[in-house]
């Protein structure tokens, strides 16, 4: 008796726990596809991050930069009627990045053919095009901490502390002067709200790439700690829809036998 | 306490050790060439040459002019080559093709800095080009300033290569 009644309540449950993982298999497989297409799509485009130019492809949403607590450059300034954009220690050129200096950037112009960049400790000098010809320091003869630059046609001026120093036309000696007239020390160009706004947008722009985007959004971290946790339990559910798959599919094949 | 003061001796000792100047630029042209002190020139550099010099310095230079001193057969070089993370200023003095004197100018990584010494220094003495821009002469190296010797040959080898191109 016990024996019959033990198998009648063995059989409508293991039916029950059937249709219910049934339920549940269908309603996490539509929950889950979603991050699913997404995870298998992301995961594709970081397997060819080269490909698709990742890294070179900057955001510039402003809602993300802020998201990622990317700060506007503090100090930001235009040189030769706004072709030469300075934004903290990085120099900009025609809207591409020229130098990234390791200390502040002094001032900057044009010199012949040249572009000029005079750093705390350096002056680069740059062809039209962009391409580094010389940095001069003060083991090539520059002279130290100079503080402003003014442009001649016989070379150029450095402002230091004590003195004023003027190169040779080729840049290559330095020596003290007094001139005659102040000379017109270089100034930022006035520019307008929308220059000083996309100069900013393009400083912070560089900080945060697709490439990052895509990696933070894939692992959930974009998101922070929650972020990677939800994208962890994103997984576990995955794991185990599979195990669940796996074993209605074996039922479904041994019912059928 | 005592090696608190010990480990702080060393750390102070080892930041103390970056951006050593141990000659000026002009202090060794002056050397080089006594009275005679001549105007700097520059060496423009074409693609060919960059395509050499990187073979020497063993990768690309993004610079297209290099600066020189010369009178009659001598030539200075100031050069600056990185050891292991941060350049080493070294000035090359050539007379007729071969190196005359060597010296580290400017040392700014924070170890392997036994390259300025003389002992060192001196195996240079004499050296010229030889086939597929070699050195003329074997130099020894120190252990554990490996990448400071590598860069001073590849500048000597540099120096020697510039002084050809421009006699």
């Amino acid at each position: 008796m016990t024996r019959i009644a033990s198998k009648k309540s063995t059989k409508p449950l293991h039916h029950i726990l059937i249709r219910h993982l049934r339920e549940w298999h269908r309603k996490l497989g539509i929950i889950t596809a979603f991050f699913l297409i997404y995870l298998s799509i992301s995961g594709i485009a970081l397997n060819h991050t080269d490909d698709f130019s990742l890294a070179k492809t900057p955001i510039t949403n402003n809602w993300l930069l802020n998201h990622y607590g990317i700060q506007a450059p503090e100090d930001v300034r235009f040189y030769h009627q706004g072709r030469i954009v300075v934004t903290n220690e990085i120099v900009w050129l025609d809207d591409n990045i020229l130098v990234e200096s390791n200390e502040p950037i002094i001032s900057a112009g044009k010199y012949q053919e040249f572009w000029l960049i005079l750093s705390q400790s350096s002056l680069s000098i740059y062809t039209l095009a962009g391409q580094l010809v010389e940095t001069i320091d003060s083991t090539t003869g520059l002279p130290n901490f100079p503080s402003a630059m003014a442009l001649s046609d016989q070379g150029i001026l450095l402002k230091t502390a004590n003195s004023i120093y003027q190169s040779d036309a080729d840049l290559l000696t330095w020596q003290t002067t007094s001139p005659q007239q102040s000379p017109l020390w270089l100034i930022p160009s006035h520019v307008n709200e929308a220059q000083i706004k996309r100069a900013e947008q393009a400083y912070r722009s560089q900080y945060l790439s697709l490439e990052r985007l895509v990696v933070d959004s894939h692992s959930g971290r974009i998101f922070g700690k929650f972020g990677v946790l939800f994208m962890d339990l994103v997984a576990g559910i995955l794991v185990l829809l599979s195990l669940s798959g796996i074993y209605i599919w074996l039922r479904y094949a041994r019912a059928k036998r | 306490m005592n090696y608190f003061i010990l480990i702080f001796c060393c750390l102070f000792a080892s930041f103390s050790q970056a951006d050593t100047v141990y000659q000026s630029t002009e202090q060794f042209i002056e050397q080089a060439f006594k009275s005679q002190q001549p105007n700097a020139k520059v060496l423009w550099l074409e693609q060919a040459d960059k395509a050499v010099i990187a073979d020497i310095l063993n990768h690309q230079v993004n610079f297209l002019r290099i600066r020189y001193w010369q009178h009659e057969g001598d030539t200075v070089w100031v050069l600056n080559e990185i050891g292991k993370e941060k350049p080493i200023t070294i000035g090359v003095h050539i007379k007729n093709h071969t190196i005359v004197s060597l010296k580290v100018l400017t040392y700014r990584e924070s170890r392997g800095d036994e390259v300025k010494h003389q002992f060192f220094t001196k195996q240079f003495e004499n050296a010229r080009l030889v086939k597929d821009n070699k050195l003329s002469q074997h130099i020894d190296g120190i252990t554990g300033a490996t990448l400071s010797v590598r860069a001073l040959t590849k500048v000597a080898r540099l120096a020697l290569w510039l002084n050809h191109k421009i006699s």
